[in-house]
């Protein structure tokens, strides 16, 4: 545990390194969160279209809690096989996991961030007020949505990395993917039966829900914490499923000869 | 240049620039995409009951197509060519650098209109939408094809001096959907922010399509269409203007071949 959490944090550091080739805090604020908040306000101003307060204030809540989360993480699982640096991670004799989670989480953090910023900027921008617990709450469920996001985008990336050549496609599907069917836009009950069963199996969905809870004036306490429970138990879902297959799929390469393969 | 010798130029630029495309899967990412991001906005009508405004979506998924072809895999074409150390010899050849670029990022926002009638596809069969005035959508369609790449141009010669290209792809286009009323019309803009809007070609491009699924007759067509294809030429214009300065600046540090 001691050498994975040292790994773990080498592999963060690599990936703070990525972070920096995209983005210096002038490009983020500046770039990133423009296109960020940009790409908000066209979803959110649907619920001015439609005349709807409370439409407004879903869409506001939907996208502005989950601005960003996902970008470029299923991208980054792929790099290690673009720099050369897999086959050495593969015959290193540890798992490749805490390297690979390092390496990714970094955009993780960002996602924190880019969220953090947005549910700020958009509700003052509409003028949308709240209390002080309901406000720290709300950023405590964007957190937990962002990790379990995360696991997602990890098992998903160790998918793409076998072919690394559709690694955007793929992390623009899951961003797209949580956008229609998380309940960011519309409430999960809007799509067939059995979608509905994979929405709940999904990360975001039960976190957003909770979030919806608290800054609506019919929560109540234990349906936020069930919301909250949910969500923590897909995640660690992701968790397990991608601890399971990232060593997997290394292993495959390593024995069809495909590891030094782009 | 003869017209036969500037037909053979474009016609082996296009054929190029397909081989490319077609070789390249990351780039068709949001064209397959785009059925999936105008279910979106078609889910928010139809659960708030305006399905009647299904035609929004639509206009919505094509013109983010047709702008995220052009803003970016169209203005990545400079600084491809010039990684790829095959900006020296385009720029020694007699053609001009500007009718290589034009033919190409006007190709790939052609392109977009796959994404279309991909999502035509589902609000035909899946929502029913009919297009009620078909000869403003092809009229629309194209001017705004023509604009978008036109306007890569303009991108694409800024881009290809900045040192990371990406960051500047990523944060183009989202201030030009909003300013330009994409999804939403720019009516719904605050009046400060309104003001801007009809600077964007993507404004006039989203009204006439629109309009193209409205039951009632549009009018002023000849005025959009013109202001669309204006702001076309104006972009392909300041475009060529800022490309021959940036390919003089290239030339005089000797940078046009490094990466």
């Amino acid at each position: 545990m001691r050498h994975a959490l040292r790994i773990y944090r080498h592999g963060l550091l690599v990936g703070a390194r990525d972070f920096a080739i995209f983005w210096n805090w002038k490009t983020w604020c500046g770039g990133w969160m423009l296109r960020i908040l940009t790409n908000v306000f066209v979803w959110v101003l649907l619920g001015r279209l439609l005349g709807s307060p409370e439409k407004l204030h879903y869409l506001i809540v939907g996208f502005a809690a989950t601005a960003g989360v996902g970008t470029f993480a299923v991208a980054a699982a792929s790099w290690d096989r673009l720099d050369g640096t897999y086959p050495l991670l593969v015959v290193a004799p540890g798992s490749i996991a805490p390297a690979l989670f390092g390496r990714m989480s970094v955009w993780m953090f960002g996602w924190i961030a880019s969220a953090f910023v947005t549910f700020f900027i958009v509700t003052l921008a509409f003028q949308w007020t709240f209390s002080a617990s309901s406000a720290a709450i709300t950023l405590a469920i964007i957190v937990l949505i962002c990790v379990t996001t995360f696991f997602l985008t990890v098992a998903v990336g160790a998918l793409a990395s076998l072919a690394p050549r559709i690694r955007n496609m793929c992390s623009f599907l899951v961003t797209l993917v949580i956008m229609a069917f998380c309940g960011v836009s519309v409430p999960v009950s809007f799509w067939p039966g059995w979608l509905q069963v994979l929405c709940n199996l999904l990360p975001v969905t039960h976190g957003l829900g909770a979030i919806r809870l608290v800054l609506g004036e019919a929560g109540n306490g234990a349906e936020i914490l069930r919301g909250v429970g949910l969500e923590a138990v897909v995640g660690a879902g992701w968790l397990g499923l991608s601890l399971l297959i990232v060593d997997r799929f290394a292993e495959a390469g390593r024995a069809d000869g495909s590891i030094e393969l782009v | 240049m003869k017209p036969s010798d500037t037909f053979r130029i474009v016609s082996a630029t296009v054929l190029t620039q397909a081989r490319l495309f077609f070789r390249n899967s990351q780039e068709w990412t949001r064209v397959l995409m785009m059925p999936l991001q105008a279910l979106v906005a078609m889910a928010v009508l139809v659960h708030a009951g305006r399905a009647d405004l299904a035609g929004y979506a639509l206009t919505a998924a094509l013109l983010f197509t047709i702008g995220d072809m052009g803003f970016f895999v169209g203005s990545e074409v400079v600084a491809g060519d010039r990684s790829q150390q095959v900006l020296e010899l385009l720029t020694a050849a007699p053609t001009p650098y500007f009718v290589v670029l034009i033919t190409r990022t006007l190709f790939v926002a052609a392109i977009g209109l796959i994404g279309f009638a991909e999502s035509w596809l589902i609000a035909r069969f899946a929502f029913g939408v009919p297009v009620h005035h078909p000869w403003l959508l092809t009229g629309a369609l194209l001017a705004t094809v023509f604009a978008a790449g036109a306007t890569a141009v303009l991108t694409a010669a800024l881009f290809s001096l900045a040192r990371s290209t990406r960051t500047l792809q990523n944060a183009v286009n989202g201030p030009f959907y909003l300013l330009g009323g994409v999804l939403v019309p720019a009516a719904f803009l605050p009046a400060w922010l309104k003001a801007f809007s009809p600077f964007v070609f993507f404004f006039w491009a989203a009204s006439l399509v629109r309009d193209s699924f409205a039951v009632p007759e549009p009018t002023n067509i000849a005025l959009r269409l013109g202001a669309l294809a204006g702001l076309g030429v104006a972009g392909a214009l300041v475009g060529g203007i800022v490309l021959g300065r940036m390919l003089d600046h290239l030339r005089q540090n000797g940078r046009l071949g490094l990466a």
